[in-house]
């Protein structure tokens, strides 16, 4: 063979090669939807979105407090974890060295691996056992600390990556620095901080180790932070394991209004920052 | 007031440096007894006496003694780590955002210090505007790039908000290229317009002194030109102090020129200073006339 005629057939073989293992990669996430969709689809109708769960035996309820309550609970959670991801974020970024900075920056890293079931460990022992008993608010700083970390370091490379000449232009107009910094890096950095928050809240959407123990699961209609309160992912949790088709059904149900809820996410948070990063130059 | 203005100063915090009070005291005391003396001349409107900046252990410039003249182009020329861009940033310290940076001798501004204590650096900032090296808009609209300075230092509101950033455009020679399209992000304007615009931002908080660090160095020609047609159309009214590696340029838009070199400690000084066509026709010294020959640097 001539040598071109060797030099194209590696690189259609390479290309084929790298074809099928990018197709591979993609796999379990088509594997997923069919099988959400496939089963989920057929068992989804209005009393999924409105009426609570029914008894054993009898047909028909739905999760209405389940979808409220994972709702709730990501709220609660931004309410806490978004303020001080963030702001530490920043700090992290404008403090590029330092003892305390290397410190916060640390255990930021620590945190995102800790395993989330011993995160909700923890919460069980600093609110449930005080409080003695399970809570919306015990679940919703469990899934808060998941959070932080994700926003931290998420707001510190987006910030990080606003050109430190666009401070100086803002201080050369003879602007105070706090004035500065709020108008070029919140600014510069907004549609970076906020995918890091929707990235984050997709996460602990569903998040379900650290909710089994603290805010439990709620067969009733509530939406009170002091008392324990049902989530999709809990809910898919119990139903799965239960030996009833109805409930299987309905777990599928939740299967997909979850991941079609976590996908929206996405998305949405792709259309918002579409073409946002063009102060990066 | 002179043995103020021998302190060093902190970034910053306005706080006393005895490190820099020491150093300073030392090297100018052998000096003649006035060289820290304030511009006496009215026409002088940035006055450097016996001026140096050092990073950390650094030397970067020292000994500068320099007036610059009111409503006139003053170029600053010489070879990179010369130390010009490091005396532009002094006059409206911008120098101060470096932790490392100290400073000796003074620096005054119509007559008065400003390198002393209780200085109001927005103030200062306010009456000195600067424009960089590369163009650098705030991710923000057109409109808002120019209000913000202004806003910020509660200038103009409502109406006359909006005409003040109608002039400051037509100032800076943008108003007709832009004026259909104010709520466009500043992002989609070209390198030379950019340029203008952040221009038209220096002038939006009505400063006196308008500091250029190298403005046309990331534009082609035809930008060029029209920043520096832009520059000519700013005198009188403003005074202008623009660095520039480019002879050439320095030559077309300059009414005076300094020029500085680094010495064997790479440390920047004054080498002379002068009328742009008395310096360009009989320099006085070796190293100007062989750097504007070509032949070094």
């Amino acid at each position: 063979m001539r040598y071109e005629t060797v030099r194209r057939v590696t690189n259609v073989a390479s290309l084929a090669f790298c074809g099928l293992l990018a197709a591979t990669a993609v796999l379990p996430l088509v594997l997923v939807l069919y099988h959400v969709v496939r089963n989920g689809a057929s068992a989804l109708n209005l009393d999924f979105f409105t009426k609570l769960p029914v008894p054993i035996g009898e047909s028909g309820g739905g999760m209405a407090n389940a979808l409220v309550g994972s709702l709730l609970l990501i709220g609660a959670a931004s309410l806490v974890g978004v303020p001080v991801g963030v702001i530490a974020g920043f700090f992290l970024a404008r403090q590029l060295s330092g003892r305390f900075a290397f410190w916060v920056r640390f255990a930021a890293d620590v945190l995102s691996g800790v395993p989330s079931i011993v995160v909700g460990v923890v919460a069980y022992e600093l609110i449930v056992v005080p409080m003695k008993g399970f809570s919306a608010l015990s679940g919703a700083l469990a899934l808060a600390l998941i959070m932080i970390p994700t926003v931290v370091r998420t707001t510190e490379e987006m910030v990080k990556l606003v050109p430190y000449t666009l401070y100086e232009a803002a201080l050369a107009v003879g602007a105070p620095e706090w004035r500065a910094t709020v108008f070029v890096f919140l600014r510069g950095a907004r549609a970076g901080i906020i995918t890091g928050i929707m990235l984050a809240m997709a996460r602990i959407a569903g998040e379900t180790a650290p909710l089994l123990f603290t805010a439990f699961n709620n067969q009733f209609w509530s939406v009170s932070l002091t008392q324990p309160i049902s989530s999709l992912p809990v809910q898919i949790f119990n139903y799965a394991m239960s030996p009833y088709d109805e409930w299987h059904r309905l777990a599928w149900a939740a299967c997909l209004v979850l991941v079609v809820l976590v996908l929206g996410m996405s998305v949405i948070t792709r259309m918002v920052t579409r073409g946002k990063y063009e102060i990066i130059q | 007031m002179v043995s103020e203005a021998f302190r060093g100063w902190r970034a910053g915090d306005g706080v006393v440096d005895p490190a820099g009070h020491t150093m300073a005291a030392e090297e100018v005391a052998g000096a003649e007894t006035d060289v820290l003396a304030p511009p006496t001349d009215p026409e002088v409107c940035v006055g450097f006496r016996a001026f140096g900046v050092r990073y950390g252990d650094f030397e970067a410039l020292k000994e500068v003694q320099l007036d610059i003249r009111r409503g006139h182009i003053t170029a600053f020329m010489g070879p990179s780590g010369c130390g010009k861009s490091t005396l532009l940033r002094s006059i409206n310290r911008m120098n101060d955002t470096i932790p490392s940076a100290r400073f000796t001798g003074q620096v005054y501004l119509d007559g008065e210090p400003i390198y002393v204590p209780g200085v109001n650096i927005i103030r200062l900032r306010k009456r000195v505007g600067m424009v960089f090296q590369k163009p650098n808009p705030f991710p923000a609209s057109i409109f808002e790039n120019v209000a913000w300075g202004a806003r910020v230092h509660g200038l103009y509101k409502g109406h006359a908000l909006f005409e003040h950033v109608e002039k400051c455009l037509a100032r800076a020679g943008l108003w007709d290229e832009v004026k259909d399209k104010l709520k466009l992000n500043a992002m989609s304007l070209s390198g030379g317009q950019q340029q203008r615009l952040c221009i038209a931002r220096a002038l939006a908080v009505e400063p006196e002194i308008l500091l250029m660090d190298e403005p046309c160095s990331a534009l082609d020609p035809i930008a060029t030109y029209r920043i520096e047609e832009l520059m000519r159309s700013l005198v009188p009214d403003y005074t202008v102090i623009i660095v520039t590696h480019n002879i050439q340029q320095a030559a077309r838009v300059s009414d005076y020129c300094a020029f500085f070199w680094v010495d064997e400690n790479r440390c920047g000084r004054l080498v002379e200073s002068g009328p742009t066509a008395q310096l360009f026709e009989a320099p006085k010294d070796e190293r100007t006339e062989r750097y504007l020959a070509g032949r070094m640097g």
